[in-house]
């Protein structure tokens, strides 16, 4: 479970997350929109530790990540928008790499190694170095890397950027199995129609702060997600600027 | 333990892994050249220090050697932590993927401290090793002796990677928000160089001064280096002391890394946000104006220039070097003017030209400028221009930085030389077109051994195998011209014409190397990718 407790970001005098809160509770996938520049990242990164939390909470199983972040990574599992992954390093390497990082035994990662690279086919391209990899391949490359530890909490920043549809297809499977053993998923996307089939709640932002959210039935009522995306997002702008 | 051990295998594998398409064969051949490297600056000391040693033995100041050579690698290091450590330390483009991860913000400092270390302590064995065998050669040398300079060898670069980290990290909040950082850092290091450079530019005097005021050194060292009593102590069996030395190395380092961790991220990230909120502004000027596309990548390659410390510095420490000499060698020129002979005023000249020149010629901006395309390799690929106007807007912007010492080396000759216009246009002529030649060199070596993979600038810039072959080249570039010169020489008797040769030649290499750039340097370019 991912707890959001009023967490603002700035940087410099600008706001770039504004009071946001939001409860992602066990077998939650729930999705975050917003447009480019909305606080999406700026939350992800948060949340994994990546940015320093100055107002605000975020919390990981009841675990505040401020005070104790090395037990709330330790069940959590980030996957970039850009896989900026060691490029002079083979898959191999950077996955055991990762392993080594999270205590993964040698037999439990050889085996998850394995599973991995043939759900997503790099079986063939894991001892080459990250450097030759497609973007498509890099980022395979990062899911394989941060579900080798079994996490149980995920967060993702853009994750179908990049991926064949058979890739997008495996991640969609294995993001719902996560879920259903109790785990829960936590990702941004551009892509409406993949979070209107694939999430059970979602969350619109704006500007850095939060627009709507909660179950995706009831946030949509009888609209699409597009239609209810594009009204909350040009109220907000147009009652702006008026 | 485990992940501190991993981040640091990792970091230092970033550092020495020369290209993400590198085969075995080129791994063994960086190695030797490093090795070479290593080897040959270890021996120019050891010879530094015996010969030194071999003055102070007689007098009975020997424990100046363990003293000066402590004083020298804390200040070796001090220098390069400073310089390596904000772009080891903080502008890291790992940051997001460590950070993520459930190791403590405490052992990604350490592990990367502990890859400054590794690198500090090469460098101060260089300087630290020699003396040692020099000392111990004429002081002798027992058990504990040798265990104590072990100790201490391990323990030298501790103290100045304390100093050198707090002042990266002093220099990166306070420059953060200053809006000519890069001008204040190169006039900072260029004034530190200049004072390092003309202190040790007269060794004899320096080797007299130093018998005469034997014990004020050894007092001053006291006071302003304590540090340096130990490690002397140490190098005479004293173990306490080394063990002291050791402690008051790693202590504050300790501290250092308990005491930082928790802003480290922070750190991190408002440089990776300085940096991209620099590129915007950047970006925004001047976008309606429209350039010739020679000009608008000479603009880039300039911009690009200007915004990174490390390139610029790297770059243009042996121009600034080759102007340090002119006034040293015709300073001393002028206070012996009255025993100098002609012949000899006149090869004071030619000496000059070629050190000048070799220098000018040792570290072209080409030699990492594909290399720091990065990844932006592809934006070149995409673009519908000519590959040969975006090489020639890399050798132009060297040959541009060339030619403004040229020119202000050109005046050195006149004013304090007291040459006249011809000798200043003969060394100008010399100048230029070996500077055209490592300029076109200095692209060829980058093409063939880029590193577009690099985790940080500094790694492209002054850990490229490039930029050492290019050292190379322009001293052979340098040499090439000064053979021609005295070939030309013993069948001409006319300076000028005798430059003119050289230029001509060197104008000819240059053309022969351009036509390589252009057929196969092109290809190789559009092969490259990350």
């Amino acid at each position: 479970m991912i707890e959001i407790v009023d967490f603002s970001k700035f940087y410099g005098e600008k706001k770039a997350v504004d009071g946001l809160d939001l409860k992602i509770e066990n077998g939650d996938i729930y999705g975050f929109i917003g447009h480019n520049g909305a606080g999406k990242t700026t939350t992800i990164k948060a949340i994994t530790g990546i940015h320093k939390i100055e107002h605000g909470d975020i919390l990981i199983d009841g675990v505040s990540i401020k005070t104790h972040p090395t037990e709330c990574k330790r069940t959590m599992a980030y996957i970039p928008d850009s896989p900026d992954l060691y490029e002079y390093l083979t898959a191999r390497r950077f996955i055991n790499f990762i392993c080594d990082v999270y205590g993964i035994g040698a037999n439990e990662r050889k085996e998850r190694i394995e599973k991995y690279s043939a759900l997503f086919g790099m079986t063939a391209n894991l001892d080459d170095k990250i450097g030759t990899y497609s973007h498509g391949m890099k980022q395979k490359a990062a899911i394989i890397a941060a579900l080798c530890h079994d996490p149980k909490n995920i967060v993702m920043d853009e994750p179908f950027v990049g991926l064949d549809p058979k890739a997008a297809h495996t991640v969609k499977e294995l993001m719902r199995e996560i879920c259903a053993q109790g785990g829960c998923i936590f990702f941004s996307t551009h892509v409406l129609e993949v979070a209107e089939k694939l999430c059970n709640k979602i969350a619109i932002i704006k500007e850095g702060k939060l627009i709507e959210s909660g179950p995706i039935d009831e946030v949509r009522g009888n609209s699409s997600l597009e239609d209810i995306f594009l009204e909350l997002t040009d109220d907000a702008s147009n009652g702006e600027s008026l | 333990m485990n992940a501190f051990f991993s981040v640091f295998r990792v970091s230092l594998l970033g550092i020495f892994k020369r290209s993400v398409k590198s085969s075995r064969r080129s791994r063994i051949g960086t190695g030797a050249i490093l090795a070479f490297v290593f080897v040959y600056i270890t021996a120019a000391c050891f010879f530094a220090f015996f010969a030194l040693a071999q003055k102070l033995a007689p007098a009975g100041l020997l424990f100046l050697i363990p003293a000066l050579a402590i004083v020298g690698a804390a200040l070796l290091s001090l220098v390069t932590c400073i310089s390596t450590a904000s772009g080891n330390l903080i502008r890291i483009r790992d940051g997001d993927i460590l950070f993520s991860l459930p190791i403590s913000h405490r052992t990604v400092l350490a592990a990367k401290i502990a890859v400054l270390y590794v690198f500090e302590l090469a460098y101060s064995l260089m300087l630290l090793l020699p003396a040692s065998i020099a000392y111990f050669y004429y002081a002798g040398a027992g058990f504990a002796a040798v265990v104590g300079c072990v100790i201490s060898l391990f323990a030298a670069p501790l103290i100045p990677i304390f100093i050198g980290i707090l002042l990266a990290f002093a220099g990166s909040l306070i420059l953060r928000k200053i809006k000519f950082k890069n001008f204040i850092g190169i006039i900072l290091f260029l004034a530190a160089f200049t004072a390092y450079f003309l202190f040790f530019s007269d060794t004899p005097k320096i080797i007299t001064g130093l018998m005469e005021n034997a014990g004020s050194i050894r007092d001053s060292i006291r006071s302003y280096y304590f540090p340096a009593v130990l490690y002397g102590n140490a190098m005479d069996g004293n173990l306490l002391h080394a063990l002291l030395f050791m402690a008051i190395g790693a202590v504050p380092i300790i501290a250092l890394i308990l005491l930082f961790s928790g802003t480290y991220s922070s750190l991190v990230s408002s440089s990776s946000a300085a940096k991209s909120g620099k590129a915007s502004k950047r970006g925004g000027e001047k976008a309606a104006s429209a350039s010739a596309p020679i000009i608008s990548c000479l603009r880039k390659e300039f911009l690009h220039y200007f915004s990174s410390m490390p390139f610029m510095l790297n770059t243009i420490a042996s121009p600034v070097m080759s102007v340090l000499v002119g006034f040293i060698l015709f300073g001393k020129q002028s206070s012996a003017e009255a025993v100098i002979s002609e012949t000899g005023r006149s090869l004071l000249f030619i000496i000059y030209v070629f050190i000048s020149t070799g220098m000018l010629c040792m570290s072209p901006t080409t030699s990492a400028s594909i290399s720091l395309e990065g990844k932006r390799i592809r934006i070149l690929h995409t673009l519908p221009i000519d590959k040969k106007t975006v090489l020639n807007a890399k050798a132009l912007m060297n040959l541009i930085i060339c030619t403004v010492f040229t020119v202000i080396n050109g005046v050195l000759i006149i004013v304090v030389g007291g040459y006249g216009i011809a000798e200043a246009a003969f060394y100008f002529f010399i100048a230029e077109s070996c500077a055209a030649v490592s300029s076109v060199s200095g692209l060829l070596i980058n093409l063939w051994k880029p590193r577009l993979d690099f985790v940080n600038e500094t790694q492209a810039i002054k850990q490229s195998m490039a930029t050492l072959l290019a050292i190379l080249a322009g001293m052979l570039t340098a040499g090439a011209a000064a053979l021609i010169y005295f070939a030309a020489r013993a069948v001409i008797g006319v300076p000028l014409v005798q430059s003119a040769i050289v230029s001509a030649v060197m104008l000819l290499i240059c053309f022969g190397l351009t036509r390589v750039l252009y057929s196969t340097g092109i290809k190789k370019l559009d092969t490259l990718s990350i």
